[in-house]
């Protein structure tokens, strides 16, 4: 990336101009061969002042600090007055630039002062009472974060609590000096996590994933589905993210989708309870034996809720289950009540005591190897494990591909090194071998998956000063600690997802951001990569889902206010083009309506020319032409609820775009769709809500006029949800979704406001 | 690429994923001095685009000192490689560059194993979205012929 520093012409103009010195050339002061010495210097007093001012101006004209220098990637912030924000190597220079020229020392910061101080003295006073108990092993008394008490009240709560851990009432909770615990709701929701008590009111409503700090200084965040999730970084990385996707790797921290696991007395019930929530027929031997994990529809009574990830395995009584967290809540309680079973089942909430990292690209293998360092694992694993990361193609490997081991700690390494494996091996065995046999260590995968193994993998976590004085004191540092981790490749998006306990997230992602090449990613990104696959991102691109419809009336809300809040004149004219389809997001009410109103008449048939309304004798309005469709849509009344429905196998292409064509309760039926990717052929461009319609049949009549063609609002079949311009591709293209019942995938594809219209073809997703 | 498998005598029925065999990763440089001909690739854009990381990498014109020194001093030649139905394709190619454009031009030829996968589908019992749980995969190996093209740098 090119760093902002200004051009050299630019700089030297600027220095150019700086040197010019203005002069008065009128002379009164010299008369008949003298001078007049006051006279001259009075004259020449606004020369001269301007003089010492352009060398005033030469001097700071081209002045730059350091820091200005840097690339893009290197520049902070708060690094105009912060040290500690400034290479290493600039800092004696950025140190010269910062000090007070007149004394030669910084200048006094102001302290605050009465009131402030003494609450800040307080705060400070608290906090070193919570460290004071994290390091006597025990957690700051819940009351402490939960409760809004007054800092007075916390205070002498938390010094109540060191007075029991020092009479040893209180039983010792943690086993590490880091604070680490694993934070499991038992057929109950967990408690939100404390996190630091200095940050404690911050992530009461809205989660701190393990890297919120490191990303919250680095990404714009956004709160939703109860985290902090990283929305986007706040460099600009549209096209780097893209490249790198394809040819190195993209790391997404999503401890925010939710686990939980279920642990059953009976194997038989494992299946069962699999087969209930993945609605498969038969359990095969590879995902019963764990050689794969599931990803795909996840199922409640019987409907499609969303996606997420399913893993057990035959040699564990425990079952592994990853969704979103718009899906996590009600999807526990329905687990929870589920009452299919022989035998006792528990539920255990591991939202905040499981987090994970997804790493894309061709490279995911190979950086994540660089970082995990493997211990007390089965020869065998190892081997695979070192080959795996010799394979740099998203496709080879097959989608649901997992391993489990144990690591050290990550940050006993210093930086990234290569595995030392250089044998030479046949990479097509080794994709056979590794799609037929198990490359999971039960140990690990048992001792993730329960809370206790969890538990016992902070023993001994080292903090950062323990860590420095290992690295001061032996020759190799060393570690105690021994990490269960997972990792499985996910189908959709072709991640390796790092499954590990929730505080072990952070090191590993600080580890990983070490290496050479790679990107960094929010949920745009995700979004983004998904787009360039043509594959749906959850929940925009799932209107027919719950989360998915909230999205898009979200979206219709944010984008009708900017419309309002612009002046009059500078609106654009949706009425003209999109006459009474809602402009601001995909209308799926309005193609409800639209195909409930045109089921029994044959579109082609409609009039298109503008005619009277005609009515039959009880004075219903009779389906003459697109207007009279068009006046009996505005007539229908409000849909409550999501107007769509994703279409099963057997409803596609069938004759009627609606699974029961009674109406409940004077509700219209769910119109069923199904998800297509979009691209379009030869020019034209798509952007997000553009509107897909069948292209109309040729007609014969040739004095029709040619504008004709252009199909009309009844031609309606379907939204693009997402669409752009795809640099992969090198074309437009979209996601989005059509009427089941549409059968060809030839259509046209008009963007919101626009009147022309693109050809385009769709393909199942 | 040819679809058949010859080695085996029954035709093997199911969704057919063929594999790429460029499962390594290339270094930068080789990265950016290799051609890979697809049998959709267009002659002409090939063709094209030879011609333009020749430009890049050319030793005669001191055109940009960033693809000269540095790690890219050793480049002496680009490569052009294509497999199966393409080695026609990527044969004509190398004589263009070696008739018309009078570079130095190398040809070698040879096998390389390729990754075959099927998916036997019973996707009848299963809606459709579950199908790749319900199947099994057959994995094969095959040999693909391949020809490699050297295209020497002027003043290399």
């Amino acid at each position: 990336m090119s760093s902002s520093k200004p051009s050299v012409n630019s700089r030297k103009a600027k220095l150019y101009n700086s040197r010019k010195i203005r002069t008065d050339l009128r002379d009164p002061s010299y008369k008949e061969g003298k001078l007049s010495v006051p006279d001259f210097l009075s004259a020449r007093e606004y020369e001269i002042k301007s003089f010492e001012l352009s060398q005033l101006n030469s001097k700071y004209a081209t002045s730059t600090r350091c820091f200005q220098s840097l690339p893009r990637t290197l520049r902070r912030r708060t690094a105009s007055h912060n040290i500690k924000r400034i290479p290493k190597r600039l800092r004696a220079k950025a140190l010269r630039e910062m000090q007070n020229t007149v004394t030669g020392v910084p200048a006094k910061k102001k302290h605050s002062r009465g009131r402030q101080l003494y609450r800040l003295k307080m705060k400070k006073k608290l906090l070193m009472l919570a460290s004071r108990i994290k390091s006597m092993r025990g957690l700051p008394e819940s009351r402490a974060f939960n409760l809004d008490l007054k800092l007075r009240d916390k205070l002498k709560l938390l010094n109540n609590q060191i007075k029991q851990l020092q009479t040893d009432k209180e039983p010792v909770k943690l086993n590490n000096a880091l604070g680490s615990y694993d934070n499991t709701g038992v057929n109950d929701f967990a408690p939100k996590p404390r996190g630091n008590l200095k940050y404690s009111k911050r992530q009461k409503d809205f989660v701190w994933t393990p890297t919120h700090i490191w990303h919250a200084k680095r990404f714009h965040m956004i709160k939703k589905w109860g985290y902090q999730i990283p929305l986007s970084p706040s460099q600009k990385c549209f096209r780097s993210v893209s490249r790198s996707s394809r040819n190195g790797s993209v790391l997404f921290e999503t401890s925010y989708y939710d686990c939980m696991t279920v642990e059953f007395g009976k194997d038989s019930d494992k299946e069962l309870f699999f087969k209930h929530i993945t609605q498969l027929k038969s359990i095969q031997k590879k995902l019963s034996k764990g050689i794969v994990s599931y990803e795909g529809w996840i199922y409640m009574n019987e409907t499609k809720i969303g996606k997420g990830l399913v893993y057990t395995s035959d040699k564990t009584d425990q079952l592994l289950l990853r969704v979103h967290p718009s899906l996590f809540e009600e999807l526990f309680l329905y687990v929870k009540n589920l009452a299919i079973f022989e035998s006792s089942f528990t539920v255990y909430d591991c939202r905040y005591s499981i987090g994970s990292i997804e790493v894309s690209g061709p490279r995911a293998v190979h950086t994540i190897s660089k970082v995990l360092h493997l211990t007390d694992t089965p020869k065998d694993i190892h081997e695979k494990w070192f080959k795996a990361t010799k394979i740099h193609d998203t496709n080879v490997i097959s989608p649901g591909t997992t391993f489990a081991f144990h690591t050290q700690d990550p940050r006993i390494y210093k930086s990234p090194i290569q595995v030392p494996f250089k044998e030479d091996f046949d990479k097509t065995d080794f994709v056979i071998d590794i799609s037929t046999n198990s490359s999971v260590d039960h140990s690990a995968l048992s001792s993730l998956l329960d809370r206790n193994g969890r538990y016992h993998s902070y023993e001994g976590q080292l903090s950062i000063k323990e860590l420095g004085k290992e690295f001061r004191h032996a020759q190799v540092a060393r570690s105690k600690s021994k990490v269960p981790i997972m990792i499985t490749k996910l189908r959709d998006t072709h991640n390796w997802c790092i499954i590990c306990p929730w505080f072990w997230t952070q090191p590993i992602w600080l580890k990983l951001c070490q290496n050479r090449h790679i990107s960094l990613g929010g949920l745009k990104q995700q979004h983004q990569l998904a787009f360039e696959r043509s594959k749906g991102f959850y929940p925009t691109d799932f209107p027919f889902l719950k989360e998915g419809w909230l999205e898009n009336n979200f979206i219709n809300k944010c984008n009708q206010d900017l419309y309002n809040r612009k002046q009059r004149s500078k609106r654009p004219n949706y009425e003209k083009s999109e006459g009474h389809i809602s402009p601001f997001s995909c209308d799926w009410e309005f193609l409800q309506k639209l195909f409930y109103v045109t089921r029994h008449a044959d579109a082609t048939e409609l009039q298109k020319i503008n005619n009277y309304g005609s009515y039959d004798e009880n004075l219903v309005r009779s389906l003459v032409s697109v207007n009279d469709a068009m006046a009996l849509v505005l007539s229908l009344k409000h849909t409550e609820g999501i107007p769509i429905e994703l279409g099963r196998k057997e409803h596609l292409r069938a004759q009627t775009p609606f699974a029961n064509t009674t109406s409940v309760q004077g509700t219209l039926p769910r119109l069923l769709v199904r998800q297509v990717s979009v691209a379009v052929i030869g020019k034209g461009s798509i952007s997000d809500f553009a509107r897909i319609y069948k292209v109309p049949e040729a007609q014969d009549n040739a004095d029709s006029p040619p504008s004709s063609k252009d199909p009309v609002i009844t031609d309606l079949i379907g939204f693009v949800t997402s669409g752009t311009f795809n640099i992969t591709a090198g074309a437009a293209s979209g996601v989005g979704c059509v009427a089941a019942n549409f059968a060809s995938d030839s259509v046209l594809i008009r963007n919101v406001g626009c009147s022309s219209f693109w050809p385009a073809r769709i393909a199942p997703l | 690429m040819g679809t058949d498998i010859k080695t085996n005598k029954q035709r093997i029925k199911g969704k057919h994923i063929k594999h790429n065999p460029n499962t390594e990763q290339l270094s930068k440089v080789s990265n950016e001095t290799t051609f890979l001909v697809k049998s959709s690739t267009p002659f002409v854009s090939a063709l094209k685009k030879i011609q333009k990381i020749l430009d890049k990498f050319d030793k005669s014109v001191s055109r940009s000192k960033k693809y000269q020194g540095g790690e890219y001093k050793k480049i002496k030649y680009i490569t052009v490689k294509g497999m199966g139905k393409c080695i026609d394709k990527t044969v004509s190619l190398g004589l263009h560059f070696h008739e018309e454009k009078q570079h130095k031009v190398d040809i070698l030829t040879g096998s390389i194993q390729v990754l075959d996968e099927f998916i036997l589908g019973n996707s009848e019992e299963e809606s459709d979205d579950n199908a790749e749980y319900s199947s099994n995969q057959i994995y094969k190996k095959r040999n693909v012929s391949y020809v490699e093209i050297r295209i020497w740098l002027e003043g290399a």
